[in-house]
């Protein structure tokens, strides 16, 4: 009798210990993943906040025109600056795709980011779970994104506000990282 | 024997799983950190950023100045007569002790408090206690995640 209490003890014992051994193996794993992925969405975040720094703080640098933001909506913009000291303005254009874009990511909500340079091809500076773009008059009120269609309501514009999060494309125990970065430009050249 | 062999093993795997909550929670910690100060100098950045694009000072603002003397005085810094928000400030040292609260959704609100100071000309570091024409801006924001507050400065000649 006493056997085989001790062999059900050890059975118990043994049967407990894999599991916690398991269960273990199960958050290295996950903690890693976690890891991994926010290491990546702060990576992108701050390559696509350089990006748009160099770009946005250079609006209005030497253009040809008075009309130096010629498209301005929630989530595309896009403006003159010479962003290669060349002494021409180039036209920077930034716009947000749509989901469908990047359907090959498990994330159902991430959104390709793209930047033009002048008559170039769009290219993929990021991805994005969102993309908000505010935008200020020179005593701060902000404009609304109906006026901005017009050109004189864009000239008003002294202050750009980003609000950008990131979401990274594949989940770690059912969710995903997110990373926020939000931050208002006062471009030298529109004050 | 065989027992005690057993208690051994489980103190020793207890000690090992620990060990790596521990320090899981020690790199997580160290994530969230990391995400906090790019949330927060985002933030402290926004607001130097406004700041930089008013007046110099009160007495700069329609007219020059050639004398550090005429400038408003050290006791004097911050908001005006009829200024209470940043839409009303002028000039920089109205945003002396000025707060507010900028949230984020990851990390919720993170506050951000302005001193600004008159610094000496050939040590940007030291507090003037006289007028000068250089004013220092420093930007202090504060978070539950952020180990300590994030001191942002800059600085701004006439």
């Amino acid at each position: 009798m006493s056997q085989l209490l001790d062999i059900i003890g050890s059975f118990i014992t043994g049967a407990t210990i894999i599991l916690v051994i398991m269960n273990l193996n199960f958050q290295i794993t996950t903690s890693q993943r976690e890891n991994f992925f926010n290491s990546i969405s702060q990576t992108e975040v701050v390559n696509f906040a350089s990006v748009v720094e160099n770009d946005i703080y250079k609006i209005g640098f030497q253009p040809s025109t008075s009309n130096i933001i010629t498209a301005a909506t929630s989530n595309t913009i896009q403006f003159y600056a010479d962003i290669d000291n060349d002494t021409t303005a180039e036209q920077i254009y930034y716009t947000i795709g749509d989901t469908s874009s990047l359907s090959g990511t498990p994330n159902p909500h991430d959104r390709p980011v793209y930047r033009r340079v002048g008559t170039g091809s769009l290219n993929l500076v990021g991805t994005a779970y969102s993309l908000d773009i505010a935008y200020y008059d020179s005593i701060g009120n902000q404009l609304q994104y109906a006026s901005l269609s017009s050109q004189s309501a864009r000239n008003r514009i002294k202050k750009i506000s980003f609000n950008y999060v990131f979401e990274s494309p594949y989940p770690v125990d059912g969710n995903y990282q997110k990373v926020q970065w939000k931050k208002s430009f006062n471009p030298r050249n529109l004050n | 024997m065989q027992q005690l062999l057993v208690i051994g093993a489980l103190i020793i795997l207890g000690s090992l799983v620990l060990t790596f909550n521990r320090s899981t929670q020690n790199v997580n910690a160290n994530n969230y950190f990391n995400t906090a100060v790019i949330d927060a100098t985002a933030s402290g950045q926004s607001i130097i950023e406004s700041i930089q694009t008013k007046a110099f000072d009160e007495q700069t603002v329609l007219s020059a100045v050639t004398s550090a003397g005429d400038l408003t005085g050290v006791g004097s810094l911050g908001p005006d007569a009829g200024e209470s928000n940043p839409l009303q400030f002028d000039d920089i040292d109205d945003y002396d002790n000025y707060t507010e609260v900028d949230t984020f959704q990851q990390f919720g609100n993170f506050s951000v408090s302005v001193q600004v100071n008159y610094v000496q000309k050939y040590s940007p570091e030291t507090i003037s206690s006289t007028p000068t024409f250089i004013k220092k801006i420093d930007v202090t924001v504060t978070n539950s995640y952020l180990v300590q507050p994030l001191t942002l400065s800059r600085i701004i000649s006439y």
